[in-house]
């Protein structure tokens, strides 16, 4: 009876003991870096820029702000943002050419074809009184609570962070500008940062291509790779040069961080959604277009049953339809989509599309820019972890899987791009964390504590 | 203080953890389930029936009748590759039973049926960690539970006062359901339920050349467990909705794969009997889980690749019979994982395993045996991945399983 006794206690012990597996085997590690003060580089993507709009919200899931987080584990401090906390949110979007400020404009999901895409729209009754609020809202001043470790400006290209007085000509960085006659980077200065991200150069190209090509506006111009005698900046390989060393040189002693290179902008769902040939016909349809741009006396027009591409018009007022490999830009999806007009009887004006040839001088921009980015990376290979962010999004093109969920570069579904189809989406800010702290626990030895990308919402459906 | 120490070694040996490969729970009899669950060779009354049917031939008594429940506890700690975040399995007690009669008719037969739940599987991730953070394997496997049941008459015939062989026909039904989120919404899941039933056979030979020597050989066949028409329901939200119906039906195919037990059981002693077994299981049949939907399967339908490969199991268990009232039992085995460690999902953790088990058996009378068993499956910590079709690594980290399972059950032979 005794063994029998000692048996039983052996089981109860095991029933009792609620034994718990362990794995813990991470010990975060700052390698060869110094985390403790943080500052982050960039335009609207590093701001936390979303779903069209700057707002609190988006600014506490961009992806600075991520890492920050990550960062305190391995002795990362304080990291403070120029947050807006105006509740519509302030977007922009290019219409035309023109870029508009407009308050309110957080984007939402909506099934296509049902009308407006954002609200209130100008046609809102109190859309003077909000425009005044958003005016007021973007002019105060929140410099007072800086100096600030996330110097992301919407808008901003790569010469705009070292140019003086940019804060007079974007109230993006005027809001939480110390003194308006600095540059972005001088607002870093008194934080000494030990460590930096810059990701810079797609603004370089992207207001060109969203004015859809426009060479006449010099504000739409691709960045040239050196100085401007027309507008009088240094240019891009001169500007990421200083951007990078006065990064390193601003720190105490040699400041180490992690410089992305240019996506190639034209993967973004902005450029993607509308295919370019989006317009469907039944044969009816087609022959009375036909029958049109014949009466019209336009050459080469040609509609048929099924799927067409749309008129356009060329810088030269000649109309054609667009060819395969075109881009329009999403502007018009409900257009084009659900109306009967335009691309059909009206030709799309040049504003609105991508011709073979812009495209291919956005190309080359980008990939000027990046050889130069990779040339300036490689004179500092102790300091800089380089992000490879085009050939992320190259093969997002195809379609990542991770953590079981898919994200690509196609629209809301992908989940990288945010209801903009330019800006990030949180899951696309946590994505792009997640890889760049994985280049720098490569280059700097470190162990940052990696993110988990299904913790941040994704795109949320109504 | 003696017995504090004891007592804290045993909860260090108990600390350092036990599972069973894949999804095969082979606790279908106490006796054997104390002895490293050996049964090929052995004559454990009427769980022979799922051991070694041949066995039967061997009872000492003309009817034996044999029932139990085990209670798996299982625990799963994941750490996410370079993170410090762990996640923890909140899993279901899950309890397989069995309940097994045999008798002899006439010299050389024997007949019985029994009913044995020998695969099945409970995981149940925590929502959060104890930090808040959701878990991340989440749209992988939220919650995955399997369940069978076998039913199989069975009848044993004696060649010779050596010489046995037996074999029963399997009937056998199945339960799946599981859950995982969708990244439509915060609340976007689909759940996943369906039932199968498909039939298999057991048939092993037993031989004794020597009043002290035993043999056995088992094999069971492969089951393809198949769902026609099981039920999934998309909680999605309602722009989605158009495109993914709420309610649909699914067929899948789980399959339980083909065991071939070899054991040789020697009576060292007229007190101490030593058994030693080697499983091969056939799970490179698992190769791919496939879920093909009635509607929109364009965008629905899945296959993911699973990769198992066959595993060896070893096995060494020992009996003491100390009096005509008690057998002490004590048993250790190696069960490799048959996961292939580039396609390891959340949703089945089964690692490398070194299991000890004990048991007891009390004949409070002659006829009547209460048999307790214990066993502990201790995992092997190890980093796992999940590639997809590109290689590309899509859900890695650590894993670790410590797994208790006491059990109880009674005997009857007259």
């Amino acid at each position: 009876m005794k063994y029998f006794k000692y048996l039983f206690y052996l089981l109860i012990i095991a029933f009792i003991t609620s034994c718990q597996p362990e794995v813990d085997e991470f010990t975060p590690d700052k390698g060869s870096a110094d985390f403790s003060k943080y500052v982050s580089v960039g335009n609207s993507l590093t701001a936390g820029f979303t779903n069209g709009a700057l707002y609190e919200e988006g600014q506490q899931n961009a992806y600075p702000n991520i890492l920050a987080t990550q960062f305190k584990a391995v002795g990362g401090g304080e990291f403070k943002q120029p947050y807006l906390t105006y509740p519509g949110g302030i977007g922009t979007q290019t219409v035309g050419g023109q870029t508009l400020l407009i308050p309110y404009l957080k984007l939402t999901l909506l099934p296509t074809c049902q009308g407006e895409q954002y609200k209130p729209y100008p046609s809102d009754p109190n859309f003077i009184q909000k425009q005044q609020e958003m005016q007021a809202a973007l002019a105060t001043s929140v410099a007072a609570q800086g100096p600030f470790n996330n110097i992301g400006v919407p808008g901003a290209k790569s010469y705009h962070v070292i140019t003086p007085g940019y804060a007079t000509m974007n109230p993006f960085f005027g809001r939480f500008a110390s003194d308006p006659n600095n540059t972005v980077l001088n607002e870093a200065a008194p934080i000494a940062p030990t460590f930096f991200s810059i990701w810079l150069g797609s603004n370089d190209v992207l207001d060109y291509a969203l004015s859809g090509g426009d060479e006449a506006g010099p504000m739409h111009a691709i960045t040239t790779m050196g100085p401007d005698p027309v507008l009088g900046h240094p240019g891009f390989a001169a500007a990421m040069d200083a951007v990078i060393s006065s990064m390193i040189q601003m720190g105490a002693t040699n400041s180490k961080g992690v410089v992305a290179n240019v996506p190639d902008i034209l993967s973004a769902p902005y450029f993607t959604t509308i295919p370019y040939n989006g317009i469907y016909l039944t044969q009816a349809e087609a022959a009375q277009l036909n029958g049109y741009w014949q009466a019209q006396q336009v050459p080469n027009i040609q509609f048929n049953e099924g799927l067409n591409p749309p008129v356009v018009m060329n810088p030269d007022s000649t109309i054609r339809q667009l060819d395969k490999g075109e881009i329009i830009l999403a502007i018009l999806s409900d257009s084009i989509q659900c109306g009967k007009f335009l691309g059909r009887y009206a030709p799309i004006p040049g504003n609105y599309f991508l011709s073979a040839g812009e495209i291919q001088k956005i190309k080359t921009a980008v990939d000027d820019y990046n050889a130069k980015i990779e040339d300036l990376i490689a004179k500092h290979p102790t300091d800089i972890a380089f992000f490879d962010v085009y050939s992320l999004l190259k093969k997002a093109e195809k379609g990542i899987i991770l953590e079981g969920m898919n994200f690509s570069t196609s629209g809301a579904e992908g989940n990288i791009f945010s209801l903009d189809g330019l800006h990030l989406s949180p899951q696309g800010n946590a994505l792009i964390a997640y890889y760049m702290i994985d280049a720098i626990n490569k280059t700097f030895g470190a162990k940052v504590p990696q993110i988990s990308v299904s913790a941040y919402p994704s795109i949320q459906y109504p | 203080m003696k017995r504090i120490t004891l007592t804290t070694l045993l909860i260090a040996i108990f600390c350092f953890a036990v599972t069973a490969g894949g999804y095969q729970v082979r606790l279908q009899g106490q006796k054997q389930t104390g002895m490293a669950l050996v049964g090929s060779p052995l004559s454990f009354g009427a769980s022979n029936i799922f051991y070694n049917p041949a066995g039967l031939s061997f009872m000492k008594t003309k009817f034996s009748i044999s029932a139990g429940v085990s209670a798996i506890m299982s625990n799963i700690a994941f750490q996410k590759e370079g993170s410090s975040d762990v996640f923890r399995s909140d899993n279901p007690l899950s309890t397989p039973f069995y309940l097994y009669g045999a008798g002899k008719i006439g010299d050389n037969f024997t007949i019985g049926l029994g009913i044995y739940t020998p695969y099945g599987s409970s995981t149940s991730w925590e929502e959060k960690n104890e930090d808040g953070i959701p878990w991340p394997g989440k749209y992988l496997i939220q919650e995955i539970s399997f369940f069978s049941v076998f039913i199989q008459p069975t009848i044993a015939y004696k060649i010779n006062d050596k010489l046995s062989i037996g074999a029963g026909f399997i009937y056998a039904y199945g339960k799946v359901s599981l859950n995982r989120a969708l990244n439509y919404n915060e609340d976007s899941k689909v759940e996943l339920e369906g039932t199968s039933g498909n039939i298999g056979f057991n048939a092993g030979i037993q031989f004794r050349p020597t009043e002290k020597l035993s043999l056995g050989v088992d094999y069971r066949s492969r089951i393809g467990m198949e769902v026609k028409d099981g039920d999934a329901t998309f909680t999605v939200p309602t722009m989605v909705s158009g495109l993914i119906p709420k309610e649909n039906k699914f067929d899948a195919e789980l399959p339980l794969p083909a065991n071939l037990d070899i054991g040789i059981a020697y009576q060292v002693s007229e007190k101490l009997l030593l058994a030693l077994e080697v499983n091969w299981v056939q799970w490179s049949t698992y190769e791919e889980l496939s879920f093909t939907f009635k509607e929109e399967g364009d965008i629905l339908n899945s296959t993911s690749k699973k990769a198992y490969k066959d595993s060896w199991i070893t096995r060494l268990g020992g009996q003491y019979t100390l009096n005509e009232k008690f057998d002490f039992r004590l048993g250790v085995y190696y069960d490799p994982s048959p996961v292939d460690e580039d396609y390891f999902n959340p949703e089945t953790v089964s690692l490398n395993t070194i299991a000890w088990t004990a048991g007891v058996s009390y004949r409070p009378v002659e006829k009547l045996s209460i048999d307790l068993s214990f066993a502990q499956l201790n995992g092997l910590k190890a980093d796992k991945k999940l590639l997809d079709e590109q290689g590309n690594d899509t859900f890695s980290g650590t894993y670790n399983v410590l797994t208790n399972i006491p059990g109880i059950g009674i005997s009857y032979n007259f």
